[in-house]
Order: C-alpha cells, then sequence, then structure tokens
C-alpha cells in the first residue's frame, strides 16, 4: 500500500514559504511523504525559471538560512515542468510524483507476449519471478545472456529483437515492440 | 531513484539517489564511487544494479559523476584529482542530508576506490570503506593506460600539446592532463593515511599478493582491515565491438553481504 500525499502538515508549509523566494524558482511545493520504511521526508517540488538553476545542495542551504537555524532541512527536490493545479489554481498535492514507489513495484506479466519474455529471462537469469517494468541488464543480465534471450525469443514469437532493446527498454517496453513486429 | 545536481549551482554533480526499497530500512547510506573513462563506461550497468540490490537490502545509495566527467559540469582539461577528492567529499554531505543519516559506507571501484580511500580515511562519519579491485599505485595505472593505449596512438598521433599544463590525451577514454598523470603519479594505495578502527574491505576479483599484503599495511595502523577474493571477471578496461558492460554479480553480492553484516541491523 503507498503512503497517500495529505494537505501539508505546518513543518513542510514552512518549508515551502521559506523556499518560495528563491531567485531561480518559478513555483515550489514541499509534502512529507513516507518513504518504504515508514519514515517521513520532507520532498520539494520545484520549477525553475527559464535559464535559471540551482543544485539541491543550494536550494537546502537557502531553505536552512530563511529562519532561525531550527528549520527542518528538506530531504529530497523533485524537477518538475510545472506543479499540477486543481481546478481552483492551488497546488494539486495529491498529483505530485512520489520519489519512493514510481514504477519500483512488482509487477507480474499482464499478456501472453509479457509472460513469454518473462518466462524466457527467469530461466536465463535464474530467478524466481520478473517484473514488467525491469530492464534485463539491471536485474543481471549481460551480452551474453542478452543474445541467448534473444535466440529463444525469435523461436517462441518469431521475432528477432536487436541487442539495443534488451538494453535500453523494459519487459513491457520489449513486449509491446514484439507485438507490434507481429502484427 | 532520484537525478539531482549538487554541490555549488556554478559547477554542479550529477548525481542518483536510491532510498531503501526494503520495509526496513538501515540508518546508513552508502556512496558508490565510479571507476574513470573506459572503465567507467564498463561498470556503469553493474553500478545501477549494485545500487538496486544495496536499496533492497536497505540502504541508503548514491552514485554520482566526478568533475569533468559523466553527466557533471566541466571538461576534462578543468579537472583534476584534488577537485575528484573533494567531490567526493561532497558527494558523503549530499548523500547524509538526502538521505539524512549520520553513518556512510562508502564503495569504490578500481581509481575510484583509490581517491575513496584519500577522501574519507580520517572522516569520523565513513564507517566503512570497501575498495574493489584498487589501483596500488597511480604510476603503475598511467602506464598500464598509455600501454593498453598505445597502438592507438601511433596510429594516429594526437594534436593536443602535452606541453600545456591543461592540453588532454584521451587514453582509453579517460582525458588525461599532465597535471592529472602527475597528481597520479604520487599516488600510492599503500601510503594513504587511514584512520583506526575504519572497517576496510580490500575485495578483488583475482588473487593478488600485493592487494593481500595492504592488510598488514593498514592493520599495522590500526585499521580494521580485510581481504576477500571472489574470482570473477575483472578487466574493467577491455574494449570490445559492443561496448559490452561488466557486471560481476558474485563481487556485487560480497560487498552487498559484508556491508549487511558490518551494519548489523
Amino acid at each position: 500500500v503507498r503512503p497517500t500525499p495529505s494537505a501539508p502538515d505546518p513543518v513542510a508549509a514552512e518549508i515551502e514559504a521559506a523556499l518560495a523566494s528563491h531567485p531561480a524558482l518559478e513555483g515550489c511545493a514541499a509534502l512529507i511523504r513516507k518513504d518504504r520504511t515508514g519514515t517521513g521526508r520532507v520532498v520539494c517540488y520545484v520549477v525553475f525559471r527559464r535559464g535559471q538553476h540551482a543544485t539541491v545542495s543550494d536550494l537546502r542551504r537557502y531553505v536552512k538560512s530563511r529562519g532561525d537555524g531550527s528549520r527542518r532541512a528538506p530531504s529530497n527536490f523533485i524537477t518538475l515542468e510545472r506543479l499540477p493545479r486543481a481546478g481552483d489554481g492551488a497546488v494539486d498535492y495529491d498529483a505530485l510524483p512520489d520519489p519512493f514507489g514510481v514504477g519500483d513495484d512488482h509487477v507480474a506479466p499482464r499478456t501472453p507476449t509479457e509472460a513469454t519474455i518473462a518466462e524466457a529471462w527467469k530461466e536465463t537469469l535464474g530467478l524466481p519471478r520478473v517484473s514488467v517494468h525491469d530492464n534485463f541488464f539491471d536485474i543481471g543480465g549481460h551480452s551474453l545472456l542478452a543474445v541467448r534471450v534473444v535466440t529463444k525469443l525469435d523461436k517462441l514469437l518469431g521475432v528477432r529483437l536487436s541487442q539495443a532493446i534488451m538494453v535500453l527498454r523494459t519487459l513491457e517496453q520489449i513486449a509491446a515492440e514484439c507485438d507490434r513486429q507481429r502484427g | 531513484m532520484n537525478p539531482l545536481y549538487f554541490g555549488t549551482s556554478e559547477e554542479p554533480l550529477f548525481g542518483v539517489y536510491h532510498p531503501p526499497h526494503a520495509e526496513i530500512g538501515r540508518e546508513v547510506g552508502v556512496l558508490l564511487c565510479y571507476p574513470m573513462g573506459q572503465e567507467y563506461m564498463r561498470a556503469h550497468r553493474a553500478f545501477r544494479q549494485f545500487a538496486l540490490l544495496l536499496s533492497r537490502a536497505g540502504f541508503h545509495v548514491m552514485r554520482f559523476d566526478y568533475f569533468g566527467t559523466g553527466d557533471s559540469a566541466g571538461d576534462g582539461s578543468e579537472a583534476t584529482v584534488e577537485r575528484w577528492v573533494e567531490d567526493i567529499a561532497c558527494a558523503i554531505d549530499e548523500l547524509k542530508d538526502s538521505a539524512g543519516v549520520e553513518r556512510v559506507a562508502v564503495v569504490g571501484l578500481r581509481l575510484g576506490g583509490t581517491l575513496a580511500a584519500v577522501a574519507c580515511g580520517n572522516r569520523d562519519d565513513v564507517d566503512q570503506l570497501v575498495l574493489w579491485d584498487p589501483i596500488l599505485s597511480g604510476k603503475q595505472y598511467v602506464a598500464e593506460l598509455m600501454r593498453e593505449h598505445a597502438g592507438e596512438v601511433f596510429a594516429e598521433p594526437t594534436a593536443a600539446d602535452p606541453e600545456k599544463e591543461t592540453a588532454t590525451v584521451g587514453v582509453m577514454g579517460f582525458p588525461i592532463t599532465r597535471r592529472i598523470r602527475r597528481a597520479l603519479w604520487g599516488l600510492e594505495l599503500a601510503g594513504v593515511s587511514l584512520r583506526g578502527g575504519l572497517q576496510t574491505l580490500i575485495v578483488v576479483s583475482a588473487e593478488s599478493e600485493r592487494h593481500r599484503s595492504l592488510v598488514e599495511t593498514f592493520g599495522n595502523s590500526g585499521v580494521d582491515a580485510s581481504f576477500l577474493c571472489v574470482a570473477s571477471e575483472g578487466n574493467w578496461n577491455e574494449v570490445d565491438d559492443f561496448g559490452s558492460a561488466l557486471i560481476p554479480q558474485a563481487i556485487i553480492r560480497a560487498i552487498v553481504n559484508y556491508l549487511s553484516e558490518k551494519t548489523g541491523q
């Protein structure tokens, strides 16, 4: 179960207010989010003015400098193109991305093609399970094993994949490419 | 994972922070220090996988690019060994801030290991130092790179002026200036001062008496040093037609186990 964001608590609101006056920022929002371990962490979402940038170290220093030094420092910063807004123009905190969960959850294969590829990966890598969000190389694959998988999938699906697709894409994306090639 | 720029806004360093991906987290951050040049290319995938496994073991993890390398600011001609050492110190501070932890372990591969020893050997917030196939002698390392690169150099002489302080010669993907070469020339891992009690693991992919002897050298100054040989692929400088990555999983698992055991949570 993923923690859901709520309206900013007073600590986050104070940090958001301090950060808002940074000259490089067009907008910002701050939330307390729970990470996987259940620890609450101050996450700041920032939108930079065109041509302006600042490192997270400088942003953190800036927040600390705008007070008596007792303020809790933000842990993480996420750069956005724009802040999500609700109908009334206020920041939609529920729509802000979760840096502790996105794309990391295990998702079992959902289509026959995904299942075939997953079986080939599991067999080749000796893993009990793979997620559709996994990348072959990230979970232990290397070039020679990739060649084996490509050959196997050629036999099973009649699709000849390039080595590059194995390097760059996730299982889900590779399955979509296979389906596309098979028409 | 959370990509970020840290350090000064004028010369930002690129890093990726991986929060713990486990229900029970450890109050410890692990900083991964890349090797250089061709070795960086070969190690990139291994480091991604390494970070993933560490985060699944409950660690906060950060990997980053040194100044003048990868996606960080600066180019090869501006980089210095001293700056890279400072970058490691800066990355440790950023990891502590991002993760909200006070204790850190540092893992460095090849030159990254040697630089890590210089950068954090005397910090009191670093409890574990893992030197993975570390460069023992900067002088020998440069000679090795030059030897590997010799064929290419003879085939196509570089236009760079070796007398200029910032003239860059690309050696195995490693832009080496005279001042970098000079700094590496004087770098000897056995001569690096490490604080007493620092838990230090020297882990190698092939048996090496010289690496093994570091345990005694460091141990003599009170360092809690140990040695581990995990026979696996270790040719970090190899260049093949596919630009293949090297992912020695046995060593990666061994280091994850070592850190899990030492941090004991």
